[in-house]
């Protein structure tokens, strides 16, 4: 394998009601997904070289709903959702979501926690069994403004806060990095979301009532 | 652990099609410029960062739309659709995706805008002009993916690759040194994600050859980068 240009860490932090760390785990990250591999090959074409309209590329949002790019087509498919061509794939703001993950267990971008791991984290579409706003409440995902320089490299740093808001303790076994991205204007309006990466949780961790976690994934681009 | 690595390979071929030389390293890192437009992507039109970017010749742009002149929110961050590529370095020449090179190393790539010393690879003749000494040989419009991309993942033993392949046939009459390459992608601005104009061009990956290579009239230099996703 070729020198790496690109290694991932991920830090949880699980701090007690008092704002107190009680417990700390820092891996690294394993590898993008398959979906995330596809968006950004899909993302090299314009929907004029896209060959169509039987779909070139499918990728599955964090729903596990194929999203086909189909390229430029007068008479797009009446079911099903389609991208003429794929453009914005890091987008990490909350707003302009599509309408369909507006009523799902997780609704923006961000750092998702899961209940179980996934069998295969490369091919999961998300963390696996997601766990509701309503279970762990989520602070606002922060995310990059600009690349810190350090000596080994570039840093892009990604984190969200979740806190237990139920009576009862939660487990994580599995995260995901969740970004949304969008075809052109003749596309569905709005951006989809999928998980460029996820990792299963190695132990799982235990979120206490009141207690909160902090995922941060940090990207090195190496120099 | 990498979740990312990028490898070139550059084969000189003469005339006749015999293999003169090879070269293939690891390449790396990406561009400053490019780590930018990775950041200012992550924004939607009201709120996107002011972070500058320069293109291959080296003129300033302004991410977000604040500053000008500015590339706004860039839409298709690594495109090489030859199809809706523009006019580079101006209205006399039409710019090639996506392997340029220069005639000399570059002091620092990771800060280069573009191949360094003189471009010799990168365009094709618009209209009434003197050709790069370097012509593209291998991209074919009709074919899958212009020829020279990869239309869908392969997976290999322990990774996924996606590669681009330029195959560059030196048309002058003089020989070409060739000592840097670098892995251009057209943008396009959010507001314009209808338009088939793509522009500018920066440089996401720069490498120096290790030694340059000499191309003479009539042969071949083939350049490609492998970018791989550890499974």
């Amino acid at each position: 394998m070729p020198k790496s240009m690109v290694s991932v860490t991920l830090r949880i932090e699980v701090r007690d009601d008092k704002g107190r760390v009680v417990k700390v785990i820092e891996t690294p990250s394993r590898s993008f997904t398959k979906n995330f591999a596809t968006i950004l090959l899909a993302s090299q074409w314009t929907e004029f070289s896209i060959p169509g309209p039987a779909p070139t590329y499918t990728f599955y949002d964090v729903m596990g709903n194929p999203i086909y790019v189909i390229g430029w087509t007068p008479n797009p498919p009446s079911n099903g959702v389609y991208f003429f061509d794929v453009g914005a794939i890091f987008y990490s703001e909350p707003q302009y979501i599509a309408s369909p993950y507006q009523s799902y267990t997780i609704y923006m971008p961000g750092i998702w926690p899961g209940a179980s791991p996934c069998p295969s984290p490369i091919y999961a579409n998300g963390p696996c069994s997601p766990i509701s706003t309503s279970v762990l409440s989520p602070s606002l995902f922060s995310f990059p403004s600009s690349p810190v320089y350090t000596t080994s490299g570039w840093q892009l740093t990604y984190s969200q806060m979740w806190t237990n808001v139920t009576s009862t303790p939660v487990t994580v076994s599995s995260v995901a990095l969740v970004f949304g991205a969008t075809g052109d204007a003749g596309s569905p309006i709005g951006y989809v979301l999928y998980a460029a990466i996820v990792d299963n949780v190695s132990p799982p961790i235990l979120v206490l009532p009141n207690y909160s976690v902090t995922f941060t994934y940090t990207m090195l681009y190496a120099i | 652990m990498s979740v990312l690595a990028a490898r070139y390979r550059v084969e000189v071929r003469d005339d006749k099609g015999r293999l003169i030389t090879v070269l293939e390293d690891d390449s790396k890192s990406f561009t400053q410029n490019f780590m930018n437009l990775l950041v200012a992507s992550h924004y939607n039109q009201n709120n996107a960062p002011t972070l500058v970017v320069y293109d291959v010749l080296g003129n300033a742009y302004y991410t977000g739309y604040t500053a000008s002149p500015n590339v706004g929110v860039p839409f298709q961050l690594f495109n090489i659709d030859f199809g809706c590529w523009s006019y580079f370095p101006h209205a006399y020449y039409w710019a090639v995706p996506a392997i340029w090179l220069g005639t000399s190393p570059c002091a620092n790539p990771a800060l280069a805008n573009g191949p360094c010393g003189s471009l010799v690879a990168c365009c094709v003749v618009f209209v009434n002009a003197s050709p790069y000494p370097l012509s593209p040989s291998n991209l074919n419009q009709n074919a899958p993916c212009d020829g020279i991309g990869q239309c869908s993942p392969s997976l290999a033993n322990d990774s996924w690759t996606l590669t681009v392949v330029d195959n560059w046939l030196n048309i002058s009459s003089s020989p070409v040194t060739v000592a840097s390459m670098a892995l251009v992608f057209g943008l396009y601005d959010i507001k314009n994600m209808n338009s088939c104009s793509m522009s500018p061009f920066y440089a996401a990956i720069v490498d120096n050859l290790p030694t340059p290579v000499t191309v003479s009239p009539g042969w071949y230099i083939t350049t490609s980068y492998t970018i791989y996703f550890p499974v």
